[in-house]
């Protein structure tokens, strides 16, 4: 699994984590991961469910405080 | 003597040189140091203008200026094939220009801007007026006179994009454009866009949501354009739908400059990959990048550009002083909210506080209109 890229959404930008995260994921290829930080529990569920519309895999997920981990894999 | 280049003369480039010189100022009477602004066009375009010039509200000529009399005259402005910048080469300190010249610096601020790419969506050039190009700014002002009703289609093609509130106020100005016309009601305005709702932020989307609801504004989302067929007039999206415009408008995808490409320092899509707190390119002690041009995640806006401006400035002078101790960015955004012809909100942020948008009123219409305005005088030129 080779990592594109680390990303640190936990701040706000008017794209948004998601839509941050969707013109990183444009870029990657298939089977190559990102990793994000997102800052709060509703971002990581929306996460999740973009990230399953658009068949990328959720290798890992962690925690420390309220900062929240995850790498995704490009499908 | 340190030499200071700035590759790129748009709102960042700018701005950041004129600061630069203004803190310097005893270091660049002296000679010990010396600014020099590049860009291939002698010309400035105050971008965030364009989206009014298509809505045939502002003169398409009271949006640019020459470059070389908003820069401070101790700044040194080079153009054409001398100031069009083709490679950079951090590791050597040099850049080269498109006329076959090497220079050298000992401190860079790239300022290269993000530029649409039509190559990605297959029929997109052909039928999307779009208000983020000079140009096609004033070709769609055409269009829009011109335009007797029927489906007008909003599309955002890709995120992230430069102006990021621009295609909501386009959706605003556009439907009080068509009540204005007197064809509102042979209209029907959809807004798509490639992620669930209509803008990125929570607050700002809710918002806007219950303002697109009352003015009749469909919202089609995650609406990810893949083609458009210019001669059935249909978007075809990867989520699968298919939407048929009369009339297309909107954002196309953003990518960073072809020199950022071309010198090999960028990521996939041509964005710099910059420190979000220092603005330092990453692994680079001796480069910054501001604005558009770094794969921050931020918004792309002249304001990003602005505020990211005071931060450069003071960390390269205390690079070169070395005295001052250095500042970081956090992440700061404001942008005003077209909301119609007549009124306006605005948007302010940064990293760790979310903006909650104040009631549209005619007070922040003038005050767009008024900072506009305020771009030439105050802002380019880093009065304050």
């Amino acid at each position: 699994m080779k990592l594109y890229k680390k990303l640190d959404l936990s701040g706000s930008s008017c794209a948004g984590p998601i839509g941050e995260l969707s013109g990183v994921y444009e870029e990657m290829r298939t089977g190559e991961a990102v990793e994000v930080i997102l800052g709060d529990e509703s971002t990581r569920k929306d996460l999740l469910a973009w990230a399953m519309r658009k068949g990328a895999q959720v290798v890992e997920e962690s925690r420390e405080g309220n900062r929240i981990r995850v790498v995704l894999v490009k499908g | 003597m340190k030499r200071i280049a700035v590759v790129g003369g748009g709102i960042g480039g700018t701005i950041v040189a004129n600061r630069i010189a203004e803190k310097l100022r005893t270091e660049m009477k002296t000679g010990e140091v010396e600014v020099t602004v590049f860009d291939r066009s002698e010309k400035h375009v105050y971008q965030p203008g364009q989206l009014l010039v298509a809505l045939g509200m502002e003169d398409p000529s009271a949006i640019v200026k020459e470059e070389r009399e908003l820069l401070n005259p101790r700044v040194k402005f080079v153009y054409g094939s001398k100031g069009e910048v083709v490679r950079i080469d951090v590791s050597n300190h040099s850049i080269f220009t498109a006329d076959g010249a090497s220079h050298q610096y000992d401190y860079l601020v790239i300022a290269t801007g993000s530029h649409n790419d039509w190559n990605l969506v297959p029929g997109l050039r052909e039928t999307e007026f779009t208000a983020w190009d000079y140009e096609a700014s004033i070709k769609m002002r055409e269009a829009l006179f011109n335009f007797g009703g029927g489906t007008a289609v909003i599309n955002v093609a890709r995120l992230p994009h430069k102006c990021p509130v621009g295609p909501l106020e386009l959706a605003m100005l556009f439907d009080d454009l068509a009540r204005r016309k007197g064809v509102r009601e042979k209209t029907e305005i959809v807004y798509t866009y490639p992620i669930k709702g209509v803008f990125g932020i929570p607050s700002v989307n809710a918002a806007m949501l219950k303002f697109f609801e009352e003015r009749g504004i469909k919202v089609i989302s995650p609406f990810t354009v893949k083609t458009v067929d210019p001669q059935r007039k249909v978007l075809e999206s990867e989520e699968g739908e298919t939407l048929k415009f009369d009339l297309l408008m909107g954002v196309p995808p953003a990518m960073g400059a072809k020199v950022i490409g071309d010198s090999g320092i960028g990521d996939r899509r041509n964005w710099v990959p910059a420190d979000k707190f220092t603005l330092r390119m990453k692994d680079q002690s001796n480069v910054y990048v501001i604005g558009d041009a770094t794969d921050i995640p931020i918004s792309k806006a002249g304001s990003t550009a602005d505020f990211e401006s005071y931060i450069i400035a003071h960390n390269l002078v205390d690079d070169i002083r070395g005295n001052l101790g250095k500042r970081f960015y956090d992440g700061s955004v404001f942008c005003y909210v077209a909301m119609g012809q007549d009124k306006a909100t605005y948007v302010r942020f940064n990293y760790t506080t979310p903006p909650n948008l104040p009631p549209p009123s005619y007070v922040h219409w003038w005050g767009k209109l008024l900072y506009n305005r305020l771009y030439w005088t105050v802002t380019a030129k880093a009065v304050v």
